[in-house]
């Protein structure tokens, strides 16, 4: 045969094999999953634990796959309590435990004989649970389990779960052991001075960083769940006395009652839980910085930190938090504030430049010097484009090269930067593509633009520019007046949990969510928008050592 | 359509932007070319008059606390009356706001869009208006609390960059055309400050209703400084005899002002500035129009209707064949019959409401008196 089809192939055509697969459409939906078992025909779903140690068994071994599923981990074994045997099995997930920790904490204190287990006591024998809890596992974290719910909770979670035979109840070991990331320095909100720590994946670590740092028992951490598949931990962080009631409720209102299947990450849940979420403007702070979070927190505010996220939320945002570094609190108010300006005018400057550009070109002449406006009509003389494709070409340019330097692997990262200043710089303006005044424009634009310090405002603004773009092209200056008119309408009739978007700039009380950063000694109080419970974050004199 | 509660800066920042358009546009040179080298008499005149107007309406509102011109019509007449008061409002905000955008945008033509008909620029000054008022009156008085301040100081700088070409001189005759034309018919010049008209609607707006008296003292008190400053300035920088074609007096002080050498067409950012405030003023007063709609019918959504008044805007302010006939309408027509409606109309109605009042509660004593 394989002969036959050899010669064939040299000899003859030979239509190609194609794998004709489709993936067929669904007439019916499947149970969540099948537990038809062919030996036990467990068919019902069990919620409660069952005194049956076999029918657990047999119970999780279908709910798991653990025929197919290699990394579930059962291990069955005959624990001796008050000198008695009784069957038991352990269940874990491979990977996510400590080893070491089951065996010498779990399993050794249960099977091997010892005095402890061995004693004989009447008492001791009418509770085997109560026995195994007080006295045969030396564990620090063990709960009892009563519902499969909870244990299918806990064994996805890392930790291990014991059954007896004839207890109702099942024991939940925390003996986490999976390997998890480091805590590092953050990659995307880089600063000079300040903590150089960033929050990672685990919630608990995260959860424990905000506890170091905030050193206060007043510091509140309510878990939840969200996402009826993946059952993702979120804790609600806030400090009691500080943060506003309603809004402590109103956040934990928004994230308990999602109807989702799953949540995988912070920004899943930003996109779910924001007040207008159709707009683009970002309306929650995300973060990697846990000093930022404390900060925020200390304000009156509540973060969300979502499991297998290294991004924490904070609750409202408003314009000026994306407008602000976690620098800015560290340094002197003049630096800060010098720093501050220089954002804003690289901020208007990235949202207007190529819309002004083209505005005045087309239409506002003598806004520009003669000599300035004859040098850019020079520059313009071979290039066959009108301006308004000629800027919009070299700024989707500017938006490729961003979003390749974005996912290219960073080995080639280089490369990028290369074939963009080359490339599309210097042979744009050889070939009279373009002019070199538009490559400066276009450049500033994107220097500009790299000053914004929020990665989701940054996004808003790049939509902007370009419709100012169109804007500034169809009617110059008046394009331009109508479109700040709407995009100011706009940010002023969006809300973030209750506080309005651009509220801070009416503000002039010293809180740290003002434009101008005040003084150290004179932020005497919170931000007011938020309506604390404590309003004053230090006394009218800071200084003590000042006072006479 | 979005209908909350303003604060007081916004309320004063919402008066004050739309008395601010009129001295952007041509009023400055309306008055001087009515009333001569006197014309900086005569605004001082009119605002002493406007402020005798505040302090009548302020006073008469007392005794109706939140309720605004609509409300006391309904008290005084029934529904009929509000219908009928609320409709006169929605005619004199729709041919004011229709000729000042006429006016505004055959001036953005001539300077710079000589190529594109009026109705391109129309476009967009209605247009943006439209799409802000369905974000309601908080958002387009939060924008007009950023606005004001910038563009009250534009005007400044505008007003006070001339200062070198001042010349004192004309600001004689004293009275220039005449007493008659300086205090008698210049009277007509209070509609400089027709923007009065909408103090009367907006106490049932406010948040602390007790900050009216405030709210409208404050708005005349920096609408009737920029004006008298605006009419000085024209005043002493161009002689009362020319008459210019165009249409921004404002524009017109940019033109002979000098920012130095390093600073070219600065009149071309003032009149970015000017057009943020004109579409402030026209998104304020497409929401009245739109507030008092709701106020005399049974209509809960606006949406449509926000449409249906910027159609009729761009109409009203498209129809006119060219800025004389608008000219026209607006001094011999439109003039006298906001003055009517504004300073002598709407005065009656509350003076009546208040004699009501006295009389309602009087009988009230007098019945509960017997009762006793």
């Amino acid at each position: 045969m394989d002969l036959l089809f050899y010669i064939k192939s040299i000899f003859s055509y030979l239509k190609n094999r194609i794998q004709n697969f489709e993936i067929p459409m669904c007439t019916e939906v499947p149970p969540p999953n099948n537990c038809n078992d062919s030996h036990n025909n467990i068919s019902n779903e069990l919620e409660k634990i069952s005194k049956k140690c076999s029918k657990n068994l047999n119970y999780l071994k279908n709910k798991y796959r653990a025929d197919i599923c290699q990394d579930i981990m059962i291990r069955d074994f005959n624990l001796h309590s008050c000198n008695i045997q009784h069957h038991a099995f352990i269940i874990y997930i491979d990977g996510m435990i400590d080893s070491n920790l089951v065996n010498d904490f779990i399993l050794s204190p249960l099977m091997i004989k010892n005095k402890s287990n061995t004693s004989y006591n009447k008492k001791e024998l009418s509770s085997l649970a109560d026995n195994i809890y007080d006295s045969l596992v030396p564990q620090n974290a063990i709960k009892k389990l009563y519902d499969f719910k909870d244990v299918f909770s806990s064994i996805n979670m890392g930790d291990c779960v014991l059954f007896v035979d004839t207890l109702d109840v099942a024991f939940d070991f925390d003996v986490k052991g999976f390997k998890q990331r480091n805590i590092d320095a953050p990659h995307n909100e880089i600063i000079v001075r300040g903590s150089q720590e960033a929050f990672v994946e685990n919630l608990r670590t995260n959860t424990s960083i905000l506890r170091r740092l905030i050193n206060n028992e007043n510091l509140v951490i309510q878990d939840t769940i969200v996402g009826k598949f993946t059952k993702t931990s979120v804790a609600i962080g806030y400090i009691d006395g500080i943060a506003n009631k309603s809004l402590i409720s109103e956040v934990l209102r928004r994230v308990s009652s999602l109807d989702v299947d799953y949540i995988t990450s912070s920004g899943q849940l930003e996109q779910l839980i924001q007040d207008s979420p159709k707009s683009i403007f970002p309306q929650v702070i995300a973060t990697e910085r846990p000093d930022k979070v404390i900060n925020h927190l200390l304000d009156g505010r509540i973060c969300i930190i979502v499991n297998g996220s290294p991004y924490v939320l904070v609750v409202p945002g408003v314009f000026v938090d994306f407008l602000s570094s976690p620098e800015d609190l560290n340094l002197k108010y003049q630096f800060a504030n010098l720093q501050k300006l220089i954002r804003l005018l690289a901020i208007t400057l990235a949202l207007l430049l190529p819309g002004l550009y083209i505005a005045i070109t087309n239409y506002h002449q003598e806004l520009l010097p003669t000599e300035l406006l004859f040098t850019i009509a020079a520059s313009r003389e071979s290039v066959p484009f009108p301006i308004f494709i000629e800027i919009f070409l070299m700024e989707a340019s500017f938006e490729l090269i961003r979003e390749a330097g974005l996912r290219v692997p960073s080995p080639l990262g280089s490369t990028i930067g290369i074939v963009g200043a080359l490339i599309l710089g210097e042979a744009a303006v050889s070939a009279s593509l373009v002019s070199p005044i538009l490559i400066i424009i276009v450049a500033i634009t994107g220097l500009c633009s790299f000053s914004i310090p929020d990665f989701s405002l940054n996004f808003t603004f790049r939509i902007y520019r370009f419709l100012y773009i169109i804007l500034g092209y169809m009617a110059g200056f008046l394009g331009i007046a109508a479109g700040l008119f709407v995009q100011m309408a706009i940010m002023c009739n969006l809300q973030s949990f209750g506080s309005p978007y651009i509220n801070p700039f009416a503000s002039r009380q010293r809180s740290i969510s003002n434009f101008f950063v005040p003084p150290t000694w004179k932020r005497e109080q919170k931000s007011d928008f938020l309506h604390p419970y404590k309003k004053n974050s230090q006394g009218k004199y800071s200084m003590l050592w000042r006072k006479k | 359509m979005n209908i909350s509660k303003i604060e007081t800066a916004q309320a004063i920042a919402l008066l004050s932007i739309v008395m601010a358009n009129k001295i952007i546009l041509n009023l400055p040179r309306s008055i001087i070319s009515s009333t001569g080298s006197s014309a900086w008499l005569n605004v001082i005149y009119i605002v002493f008059l406007s402020f005798l107007f505040v302090f009548l309406v302020i006073k008469l509102l007392k005794k109706f606390p939140k309720m605004d011109i609509l409300d006391i019509s309904e008290y005084l007449g029934g529904k009929y009356l509000k219908a009928a008061v609320g409709i006169i409002f929605i005619v004199i905000f729709a041919l004011t706001i229709g000729t000042v955008l006429c006016g505004y945008s055959e001036t953005l033509k001539s300077i710079y869009f000589n190529q594109s008909p009026i109705l391109y620029i129309l476009l967009f000054l209605i247009g943006s208006a439209c799409i802000a008022n369905k974000f309601g009156i908080k958002a387009i008085a939060k924008v007009t609390t950023i606005i004001t301040p910038i563009v009250f100081f534009s005007i400044l700088i505008v007003l006070l960059t001339p200062i070198k070409s001042f010349v004192i001189q004309r600001f004689f005759p004293l009275l220039g055309y005449g007493f008659n034309e300086t205090f008698l018919a210049g009277i007509s010049n209070i509609f400089a400050l027709s923007g009065l008209s909408y103090i009367l609607l907006i106490p049932s707006l406010l948040k602390e209703s007790e900050s009216y008296k405030k709210v409208a003292i404050i708005s005349l008190c920096i609408s009737g400084f920029y004006l008298i400053l605006s009419v000085c300035c024209t005043l002493l920088v161009f002689p009362f005899v020319l008459s210019p074609n165009e249409n921004l007096s404002l524009y017109l002080l940019t033109k002979v002002s000098n920012y130095g050498e390093l600073i070219h067409g600065v009149n071309t950012i003032f009149i970015l500035l000017w057009i943020i405030s004109v579409i402030a003023y026209i998104s304020i007063g497409l929401f009245f129009m739109l507030y008092i709609t709701q106020k005399i019918s049974t209509i809960k959504s606006t949406i449509l209707l926000n449409y249906c008044y910027s159609l009729i805007l761009l109409v009203l302010s498209y129809v006119w064949k060219d800025y004389i006939q608008l000219n026209n309408f607006s001094e011999h027509t439109l003039k006298y019959m906001i003055l009517a409606f504004v300073f002598v109309f709407n005065p009656f109605i509350l003076i009546l409401a208040n004699i009501k009042k006295r009389f309602t509660r009087s009988q009230t004593t007098i019945a509960s008196e017997r009762n006793t």
